[in-house]
């Protein structure tokens, strides 16, 4: 089975996607995780940001941290990781265009992108120009894994069902 | 590719709405959110405790 093994040929292509994969899911998968320990807070964010119709903000508030973290995981464990990656740098793109329009608004807010591990750890959580950057470099990361094609230490590659990788 | 791509999003979008109804539909902070804090905040009531609407 000719899939990239460490080691034996790995480019440097496959080692920044790996090293991106693990950036990227890490913190998707413990704003995730932050998020769906405290709703609420997530809703009220949502609230202030005075974009989306109040019906789907209950809906929003719900599902978007359970799909950063089920991304998160792919993305970290490999499984899905392009797919996944793709969708990151999509929801990175909804982000920017939310955070874009609060900040024509001349709305101050925080951003919730780490719910309650912005008070705990003292994570930088406005909805400023650094988030935006912030998210443009997670896109930019998202985007080479998606380029890459990589499938060193991905679960996919462990089990050999990336057909389309092992070419 | 452009299919299967679009197969994997589907189905991840899918898996999240599954795993986030389940969760909150068990948890007792899905019912904060779809019941406790509704669009428009509640009307407060003045009445006080063991006081029915006709002051009896």
């Amino acid at each position: 089975m000719a899939v990239n093994i460490p080691g034996e040929r790995w480019p440097w292509a496959a080692r920044w996607a790996f090293l991106f994969r693990t950036v990227v899911g890490g913190i998707f998968l413990v704003s995730g995780l932050a998020k769906i320990a405290d709703p609420v807070r997530f809703l009220l964010t949502l609230r202030e940001f005075q974009l989306i119709p109040g019906a789907l903000e209950s809906f929003l508030a719900v599902y978007l941290p359970w799909l950063e973290f089920l991304l998160g995981l792919c993305v970290l464990l490999g499984i899905l990781h392009r797919t996944s990656a793709l969708m990151i740098a999509g929801l990175n793109g909804f982000f920017i265009v939310a955070i874009g329009s609060v900040m024509a608004r001349g709305i101050v807010v925080d951003c919730g992108c780490f719910g309650l591990l912005a008070d705990v750890l003292h994570l930088p959580d406005l909805a400023d120009g650094k988030a935006i950057i912030r998210n443009l470099v997670i896109m930019g990361m998202c985007v080479h894994i998606f380029r890459s094609d990589a499938t060193a230490w991905t679960l996919e590659a462990y089990f050999g069902t990336r057909r389309s990788d092992t070419q | 590719m452009i299919r299967r791509t679009i197969l994997e999003m589907f189905s991840l979008l899918l898996l999240a709405f599954c795993i986030a109804m389940l969760y909150h539909s068990l948890s007792s902070s899905g019912i904060t959110i779809f019941k406790k804090l509704p669009s428009a905040p509640p009307a407060t009531s003045s009445l006080s405790h063991g006081e029915d609407a006709h002051g009896s």
